[in-house]
């Protein structure tokens, strides 16, 4: 049986257990200080997740903590998840975006994101909450379809943080929903828009139904003729002024930065369309198109309005997987005190202070009487081991803490520092990415213009040779405008673009953009970065040579009791290693510990009751550790990053569908060589040892080499520029703040795998906006020519018009269906 | 016939009251959650969601 053990946690150097469950917290993971952030490091609580915290909280809370003493059996461990720090709600320019003053005078308003709320038993848990500990200074208002909550409170009497600590202690996570406010307006007017625009749409089609039906050989009472048209100009008026608003709005911004847009043939279709109906109102003959202006209006708007909130609800999953606190660092005070602020705001020769898991901000130099600590330079350099960090030590800007509280002086201002340094730079990649015109965009007015050349040059030809009037070849020319008006698109594309963010984001992939599904499809070269990618960023034993199997056996579960106290990374992989082999640990009894000790840079040392064991670096050549029992060595151990196990798969299926694939990484030569080289003949390239910046220049040579969209795949700070840089950035399950903050696809899903569900999703939905293509274009050709051979009498055109707005929206929602299935 | 002239207006009073409406309920963001107001109805206090002046 295995025994319950009593250690004494003042003994052990750096307290890396939980709080709650007394399991091993692992590296990197937050700690929390007792008293705020006067606390002396002894006083650090660390917890293994979230879940343990709030249990925790509750039970003190209740004042039962005596619960823990006496705890005789560890419970299970939950999944982990991420700490988010409360006070940081305090900061004002944490709260730019989010907080705002509410419309009582002296109240704030707060927009947050809640994690975890589902049913209305939670939206009652938090509203009594708020309302039993903040009766008078705080309200809630809880939105459960959007999982969010609005927070008017008092900011005078009741401080944002106490409230954010009350809602994290229910057990939901709670993040800033920035710009939630401007969304819900832009929402709500893009909302009033269609219901104007489908008012006018129907109404006009009702007064355009008489002019319809009305038999050839009859006419229209003349008196309700004029009236009803001049009522349709009003309406139509109505529409192109008010609904189509955001056309014309688009127009002018495109023309500005002269790119493409679908918003200027649409306007110039509508404007010539409205123009020439207008025109023919006042003179009192000719015919009005005032039903097809409408209803190209309403559809386009409702489509875009579809689109706009599934977008919504992208940004939303968005922020459950954020980490809003990655820009702020905690600078020591004129007082003494330590306060969160701003990067920007940390000049050379502040002090700083880390809890483990914090990402060193700026360049650092470690306090001489601190302690030893562990550093991850995963993020920087795509090595996975935790490097110690010794009072004295610098460490660079990016560096992950280990699980250790630490204290620093700057030795750079955080307007200086790489990992500011290298945000400011990828805002302005992404910005420039976000100025260029879509595929879509590109092809729909290729289609209208050239169609439009061909028509005036037709039209012009056949005014000399078949000597029609002025009059009349203007009127043909407008209806040829409105047939090749490419509204197809306006109404297809973001239907069919809206569908591939919802079946995406079923499969746990975030499309930022319309542009990442596009570039995604038509892309041939695809970069990987290696660390945390294609392997999974954490070192596994790969190799051990048992010496003394008898005692290997006898002694293995005291090997696995001493592993657990100790929060090294060889350790963490012995345990693996351990609970994946075949050995029957439970069965056997590893005797009562009595002392446990852990030397940073050397290794741990466990007393037995019976006998002493230690785990130490070998100094063996190829061994990396080494575990011997009373002076006597058992097993060798040999580590390595292990490959994800979706890794193959995805490269030679990329492969087998014509795509070159690279191997962008940071990491040693030596270790990038011997990985590719478990991918036999997959890699047209493959660099090691490059910069951030160096990624991003490979990423822009092979743009300038193929002249076709390039895929990066990553997951660091180092990736960041590259995942900026590229067509299409993909930032993986385990990636950086910085790295997903950049990338155009974020995944939400840990298997490597749904990328290849992704470029198929984004496969079909081009396929899907072709068909649509081809559809208008067959359409519009013989509709073309029947205009301008005078065939086509204006009625038909305006039936047609909206048929074929239908039409689309169909194709568009079959290939919805198909997929679905 | 002369009655649509008086029938036409009207219908428009009726579609444009109908479209005021709309614009209301969304300007007061009665359709940015669908969910919540349906179940409010259970908790005992509901007033509490009220705001201050329905009480």
């Amino acid at each position: 049986m295995v025994q319950v053990v009593q250690v004494d946690f003042s003994q052990v150097k750096s307290v890396s257990r939980c709080q709650h469950c007394n399991s091993p917290v692992p590296l990197g993971k937050a700690a929390l200080p007792r008293g705020g952030d006067s606390a002396a490091p002894n006083d650090l609580m660390q917890f293994c997740c979230t879940g343990c915290e709030t249990i925790w909280n509750l039970i003190n809370g209740l004042g039962l903590g005596e619960f823990y003493s006496r705890m005789t059996k560890t419970p299970g461990v939950p999944d982990s998840s991420r700490v988010v720090r409360p006070e940081i709600f305090d900061l004002e320019e944490f709260q730019i975006g989010f907080v705002a003053a509410a419309e009582m005078p002296g109240w704030n308003r707060a927009f947050l994101a809640m994690d975890g709320m589902t049913c209305y038993a939670c939206s009652w848990l938090i509203h009594s909450a708020i309302r039993t500990r903040f009766p008078d200074t705080a309200r809630a208002q809880i939105n459960l379809s959007g999982s969010e909550v609005v927070l008017d409170y008092k900011p005078t009497e009741a401080r944002l943080s106490q409230l954010v600590q009350l809602l994290t202690g229910l057990g939901f996570g709670v993040q800033p929903m920035r710009g939630q406010a401007d969304r819900n307006r832009q929402r709500t007017k893009e909302a009033v828009r269609i219901g104007v625009a489908f008012f006018c749409f129907m109404n006009i089609m009702s007064l355009a139904f008489a002019d319809y039906v009305v038999p050839k050989n009859q006419t229209m009472d003349p008196i309700f003729w004029h009236l009803f048209r001049v009522v349709s100009l009003c309406l139509a008026t109505a529409s192109v002024l008010y609904g189509a608003a955001p056309f014309w709005r688009g127009t002018v911004v495109a023309l500005k930065q002269s790119r493409v847009s679908i918003d200027v043939p649409l306007f110039i279709g509508i404007l010539a369309a409205w123009s020439w109906s207008a025109f023919n109102v006042v003179r009192g003959r000719g015919p009005v198109y005032f039903d097809s202006i409408a209803a190209v209006v309403a559809l386009v708007l409702a489509g875009r309005f579809v689109q706009a909130l599934l977008l919504d609800r992208l940004h939303r999953r968005l922020i459950n997987i954020e980490d809003p606190t990655v820009d702020f660092v905690r600078k020591k005070n004129l007082d003494g005190s330590f306060i969160m602020t701003g990067l920007a705001n940390v000049i050379a020769g502040d002090r700083l202070r880390l809890y483990p898991g914090e990402v060193f901000g700026v360049r650092t130099r470690l306090d001489e009487h601190g302690e030893d600590t562990q550093i991850s330079l995963e993020q920087l350099k795509g090595e996975v081991e935790w490097l110690d960090a010794s009072p004295g030590d610098e460490v660079p800007s990016g560096a992950i803490n280990g699980n250790v509280m630490v204290e620093g002086l700057a030795l750079e201002s955080g307007a200086a520092a790489f990992v500011f340094q290298s945000g400011r730079m990828v805002d302005r990649l992404l910005q420039d990415k976000g100025r260029m015109s879509l595929a879509s965009d590109r092809l729909a007015s290729g289609f209208f213009f050239s169609l439009m050349a061909i028509s005036i040059g037709v039209l012009t030809i056949s005014h000399w040779l078949t000597q029609i009037s002025t009059e009349d070849s203007f009127g043909r020319a407008v209806a040829l405008v409105l047939i090749a008006c490419p509204c197809a698109f306006g109404i297809a594309v973001p239907l069919v673009m809206g569908r591939a963010f919802y079946l995406a984001l079923e499969r746990g992939i975030i499309f930022k953009s319309q542009r990442a599904i596009e570039g995604l499809s038509e892309s041939t070269v695809w970069f990987f970065d290696k660390t945390g990618t294609l392997t999974i960023g954490r070192l596994n034993v790969s190799r051990a040579e048992v010496l003394r199997q008898d005692v290997l056996l006898r002694r293995l579960p005291a090997l696995k009791r001493a592993c657990q106290f100790s929060s090294h990374h060889a350790s963490e992989s012995i345990l693996r290693w351990i609970e994946e082999s075949s050995v029957g640990v439970e069965a056997l009894d590893e005797g009562e510990l009595v002392r446990f000790s852990e030397t940073r840079g050397w290794g741990i040392t466990a007393k037995f009751r019976d006998f002493e064991m230690d785990l130490r670096k070998c100094h063996e050549a190829n061994w990396a550790s080494v575990w011997s029992v009373n002076g006597i060595e058992v097993v060798r151990f040999a580590f390595e990053d292990s490959l994800n196990p979706d890794a193959i798969e995805v490269v030679s299926s990329l492969k087998a569908q014509g795509i070159s694939c690279g191997i962008l990484s940071g990491d040693k030569k030596i270790n990038v060589e011997r990985f590719a080289k478990l991918f036999p003949g997959a890699w047209k390239f493959v660099r090691s040892g490059a910069t951030s910046q160096e990624k991003m220049t490979e990423i822009m040579r092979s743009v300038e080499a193929s002249r076709r969209p390039v895929v990066m795949i990553g997951n660091g700070v180092n990736d960041a520029l590259a995942l900026a840089g590229a067509a299409v950035g993909v930032a993986v399950f385990s990636a950086s703040q910085a790295a997903r903050k950049s990338a155009d696809v974020v995944m939400s899903n840990e298997q490597l795998r749904t990328i290849l569900d992704a470029r198929n999703i984004s496969i079909s939905a081009q396929r899907a906006v072709m068909r649509c293509f081809y559809f208008s274009i067959s359409y519009n050709l013989v509709g073309g020519a029947l205009a301008v051979l005078g065939y086509l009498t204006p009625v038909f055109a305006a039936i047609l018009m909206p048929a074929s707005s239908l039409t689309i929206t169909a194709i568009a929602s079959r290939w919805s269906v198909l997929k679905r299935s | 016939m002369e009655v649509l002239l008086f029938l036409i207006p009207l219908s428009f009073v009726f579609a444009g009251s109908g479209l005021l409406a709309f614009v209301w309920a969304t300007k007061s963001g009665q359709f940015l959650d669908m969910k919540s107001p349906a179940e409010r109805l259970v908790f005992e206090d509901f007033k509490d969601y009220l705001g201050e002046d329905k009480k």
